[in-house]
C-alpha cells in the first residue's frame, strides 16, 4: 500500500494532459500494477478471478480487467467492513440491479482530489457561481445515488449553488431569472446530466418559448447519450441548441461512471474525450476482446489509478467507442483521445440520467 | 389491451370452448394435419434457414408419430377438453412439441406465444396460418388458436378459469405467477420450470483424435440450437476419469463453434459468466477461452447454474467415479446425456442410488429430441383422461 501511495503521488505531481503516451505509461503502469497486487491481497473475489494472471505486467493492455457487470452481482471490496465510509449505488430502478461500490476515506479523498486536478484544467481555479440543472430534492433521498454523488463532486467547483429545477423536474423560473439577472454578465458554471439538460432544461425552455442569456457561461455535462441518440440529437445539435437558447458557447461533455468516480475523461475544444494522467482507455474487439487499433470501434475498457477500497482499477464497460488518436489532438493535449459511440445491445441502460429517461419515456 | 390472433387467420375463443366437437386420440384428421405440417417445414424456403424448424419437421414425420403412438397409454382414452399453453421466450419451438402432444390426444388448444418475436417464430406461424387456411384444416384451426397478448393483460387469468389443463413453460417466476391464477378445481398443471442439463463423458473412452471429434460433434449437436439455452441443452460436462483427451475435445468443439457467426455481445457475456464463477469459486480454472469458454469447476451449485447464460460456456466437473454423480446431481438437473459409458453400468448406478433430479438419460447428441415423456410428465396421459372400464 505504501508503495502504491508513493507511486500515486507521482501522478498527482505530473501534468494532467502533458505527458506523451509513452511517458504516461511509465508513471501510470506502476500504480496499476501496485493496485493489481493490492487487490489480490485484499479481495478474495479479485484474487480468484485473476488466479491465472497474478504477475505484474509490462504494458497497460496486459492488465487483467473485470466485467463492469460484476459490481451489480457481487459485493467487491478490498477493505474490512469497518473501514467502509460510503457505499455508492449506481443508478438503478426496480427493473435494474444497481452497482454497489464500497469506498473508504482514502479512496473517497483521492476521487475528489483527482476530480479537482482534472476539471481545473478545463474550468480554471476560480469558484464560479453555479447553476445546477437538477432538483435539490435529489440530495435529500436516503440512498446515495450516483446522480447525487455527481452533483456533490461538481459542487466543489462552484459557489452560490442554484438548482434550476423544482421537485417536479420543472423549470424553476423565478430562481433561474434571479440567477441570470445577478450573474448574466460574468463567468458562471452550469452542470447537469446530459439527458436532463436536454429534456428538462433546453427542451423545456423551447416549449415555454423562453431563453436565458449567460454568454460567459460554461456547461459541463455527463451521462449517457442513448436517449439523445434515439431522438437523433448528436453532440453538435446539443451544442447549437444550447447556444441558441442560453448564449452559452463553452460546453464540455465528460465520460465517467459510478464504478470509477473521479478519473473522468473530459472533452476538449475539438469535441474529443481525453484520458488524463490518472486514467486510460483501451478499446477491445467485441469478438475477441483483443486490443483494437486506432479508428476501430470496440468495447471500452477504462483504467483508473484511484480505487484501492474496491477492485475497480481496470474495468471492461459495456460502452462502445473508438480511439481517435494518440498524442496528436489539435488541442495540444497529449495521450489518447477517443469518442464514445453507443452501448452493447441488450444490456441494461446505465448512467444516472439514462435511468431517469427510462422512467419518463 | 387486446388479444392478437397470430394463427389461424380468423377464430374465436368461443369456438375453442365448444367441447361438443372434441376429436378422439390420434384422430386421422390430426395425423393428416401433422404430416402436412411436417412437409411444409421440410420443404419451406424460409424454414430451411432455421435448423430448429428442420428438426421439428423431422420430428413430426408420420413414422415418428407412429412410433409415439406406441407410448400412448392403453385403455379407453378421451381428450381432457381445453388446454392452454403458456410458452417460453427463449426457446422458440419447444411449445410446438407440447402442443402436438395435446393435439394428438384430441384437445382444443390456446397457445399464448411469448412477447419476443424472432424470424424463426414468424416463419413457423406463417406456415401454420397457411395450413389452417386450407379447407381440410379449417375446423382444426378453429380449435387451435395461437395468440399473443401483453403479459399485463387479463387474458392469462381469463384463460386459466376455462382451461382443463395448463401447460406452463417458463422460468420459475413465470410458472409460479401463472399457477397463482385461479383455475378449475380439476385443472391439471404441467409445469416446465427452470431446469438445466448435463453430459456425462467417460474419459477412458477417448482413445484417438477421431473419436474425440465424434464426441465434439455430438456435444455440439446438443448445444448449438437455441444458443444452449434450452432446459435440455447441456451446460455442464461430468468428465469421468482420464482427462488426457479433454483439451483435444475442447479444441475440436471450438473449431465447430468458430464456424458459426458470433454476436457482438457473445464474448462480454462469456466474460461476465466466467468472472462471476471465478469470484465465487477459488479453484475454478479457465481451460479454454475462445469461441467456446470452458471452465473447470470444483463443485456445482445452484448459483453457478443461475449465472450460466448459454453463449457456449461449459462447466467441466471432473469426477473420479460414477458414484460421485449422486453428489453432483440436484432437483434442477433434467437431462443427463451420456457418451462412452456402458448403458447397463449407468442404469445400474442410477437405479441403485437415491438421487435428486435427472428425469431423462439419453445418448449424447439426442439431448434436444423431444419425447412425450418430458420432465417426467407423461404428456399423453396427463393431457387425456382414461375411462376405467371393467
Amino acid at each position: 500500500m505504501n508503495n502504491y501511495l508513493s507511486l500515486f503521488e507521482r501522478l498527482v505531481n505530473a501534468q494532467v494532459y502533458g505527458l506523451s503516451q509513452v511517458e504516461k505509461q511509465a508513471v501510470l503502469l506502476p500504480v496499476l500494477n501496485a493496485l493489481h497486487q493490492h487487490h489480490q491481497l485484499h479481495s478474495c473475489e479479485y484474487r480468484n478471478i485473476v488466479n491465472q494472471q497474478t504477475a505484474e505486467v509490462d504494458n497497460l493492455p496486459d492488465l487483467p480487467f473485470l466485467a463492469v457487470r460484476l459490481f451489480k452481482q457481487r459485493n467487491l471490496k478490498s477493505v474490512p467492513d469497518i473501514d467502509v465510509f460510503k457505499v455508492l449505488q449506481s443508478s438503478g430502478t426496480t427493473s435494474q440491479t444497481p452497482a454497489t461500490i464500497y469506498l473508504d476515506k482514502a479512496t473517497s479523498a483521492r476521487q475528489s482530489k483527482v476530480l479537482v486536478k482534472i476539471l481545473q484544467q478545463t474550468l480554471g481555479r476560480q469558484r464560479l457561481p453555479m447553476l445546477i440543472i437538477d432538483s435539490p430534492d435529489i440530495l435529500k433521498k436516503p440512498e446515495f445515488s450516483a446522480r447525487a454523488a455527481g452533483i456533490q463532486g461538481l459542487a466543489f467547483f462552484g459557489r452560490d449553488h442554484t438548482y434550476a429545477l423544482d421537485e417536479n423536474m420543472q423549470l424553476n423560473w423565478p430562481v433561474i431569472e434571479a440567477f441570470t439577472k445577478k450573474y448574466g454578465q460574468q463567468p458562471v458554471l452550469i452542470f447537469g446530466f446530459t439527458f436532463m439538460v436536454w429534456l428538462y432544461f433546453l427542451t423545456a425552455l423551447k416549449h415555454s418559448q423562453k431563453r436565458v442569456s449567460l454568454p460567459q457561461g460554461m456547461l459541463i455535462h455527463s451521462g449517457g447519450w442513448k436517449k439523445l441518440v434515439d431522438q437523433q440529437v448528436d453532440n453538435a445539435t446539443f451544442k447549437n441548441t444550447l447556444n441558441e437558447l442560453t448564449d452559452v458557447s463553452r460546453c464540455y461533455n465528460f465520460y465517467g461512471m459510478a464504478e470509477q468516480v473521479g478519473s473522468i475523461f473530459v472533452e476538449c475544444e475539438y469535441g474529443h474525450l481525453h484520458a488524463p494522467v490518472f486514467a486510460d482507455v483501451i478499446i477491445r474487439d467485441p469478438f475477441t476482446l483483443h486490443e483494437c487499433g486506432i479508428g476501430k470501434q470496440g468495447i471500452v475498457q477504462v483504467l483508473s489509478a484511484i480505487p484501492s477500497s474496491y477492485p475497480g482499477h481496470s474495468l471492461l464497460t459495456e460502452d462502445l467507442g473508438v480511439i481517435l488518436g494518440i498524442d496528436n489532438c489539435q488541442c495540444g493535449q497529449k495521450g489518447k483521445y477517443f469518442a464514445i459511440q453507443g452501448r452493447l445491445p441488450k444490456t441494461e441502460i446505465r448512467g444516472c440520467s439514462d435511468t431517469h429517461a427510462a422512467e419518463v419515456l | 389491451m387486446s388479444l392478437d390472433l397470430l394463427a389461424p387467420q380468423e377464430g374465436s375463443l368461443d369456438k375453442v370452448g365448444d367441447k361438443t366437437q372434441l376429436l378422439g386420440c390420434f384422430d386421422p384428421q390430426v395425423l393428416t394435419f401433422i404430416e402436412a405440417l411436417s412437409n411444409s417445414l421440410l420443404t419451406s424456403n424460409t424454414a430451411k434457414y432455421h435448423p430448429e424448424l428442420v428438426a421439428l419437421g423431422f420430428w413430426l414425420r408420420a413414422s415418428n408419430i407412429k412410433n409415439m403412438q406406441k407410448m400412448k397409454p392403453s385403455g379407453l382414452l378421451k381428450p381432457l377438453g381445453w388446454v392452454v399453453h403458456f410458452t417460453p421466450a427463449n426457446v422458440d419451438t419447444m411449445f410446438i412439441y407440447s402442443w402436438i402432444c395435446s393435439l394428438l390426444m384430441g384437445n382444443h388448444n390456446v397457445i399464448r406465444v411469448a412477447t419476443k418475436t424472432s424470424a424463426l417464430k414468424s416463419c413457423l406461424l406463417d406456415i401454420l396460418k397457411q395450413l389452417f387456411a386450407r379447407p381440410e384444416f379449417t375446423l382444426l384451426g378453429q380449435h387451435n388458436l395461437f395468440v399473443h397478448y401483453d403479459k399485463h393483460a387479463h387474458y392469462s387469468a381469463t384463460l386459466s378459469l376455462q382451461a382443463d389443463a395448463r401447460v406452463i413453460w417458463g422460468g420459475d417466476e413465470s410458472v409460479n405467477a401463472i399457477r397463482q391464477l385461479p383455475c378449475k378445481p380439476r385443472n391439471r398443471d404441467i409445469s416446465f420450470a427452470d431446469r438445466y442439463s448435463a453430459a456425462l463423458v467417460a474419459g477412458e473412452s477417448c482413445t484417438q483424435s477421431q473419436n474425440v471429434e465424434q464426441l465434439a460433434d455430438l456435444f455440439w449437436r446438443d448445444t448449438k440450437p437455441y444458443n444452449q439455452q434450452a432446459c435440455s441443452s447441456p451446460k455442464v460436462i461430468f468428465w469421468l476419469g482420464e482427462t488426457r483427451y479433454l483439451p483435444d475435445f475442447l479444441n475440436a468443439l471450438d473449431n465447430l463453434a468458430s464456424k458459426q457467426a458470433s454476436s457482438i455481445t457473445h464474448k462480454n457475456n462469456q466474460l461476465i459468466n466466467l468472472q462471476l464463477v471465478k469470484s465465487h469459486q477459488q479453484n475454478s480454472q479457465t481451460l479454454l477461452n475462445n469461441r467456446i469458454c470452458a471452465l473447470a469447476i470444483s463443485s456445482l451449485d445452484s448459483q453457478l447454474m443461475e449465472w450460466h447464460a448459454g453463449e457456449n460456456v461449459i462447466y467441466i466437473r471432473q469426477i473420479d467415479n460414477l458414484e460421485s454423480l449422486q453428489n453432483e446431481s440436484s432437483e434442477k438437473l433434467q437431462t443427463l446425456s451420456y457418451w462412452g459409458i456402458d448403458k447397463d453400468r449407468l442404469l445400474k448406478q442410477i437405479g441403485s442410488e437415491s438421487i435428486l433430479g435427472i428425469d431423462r438419460i439419453v445418448p449424447l447428441g439426442q439431448a434436444l429430441d423431444f419425447e412425450p415423456i418430458w420432465d417426467s410428465y407423461d404428456l399423453f396421459s396427463q393431457l387425456s383422461r382414461t375411462i376405467r372400464f371393467s
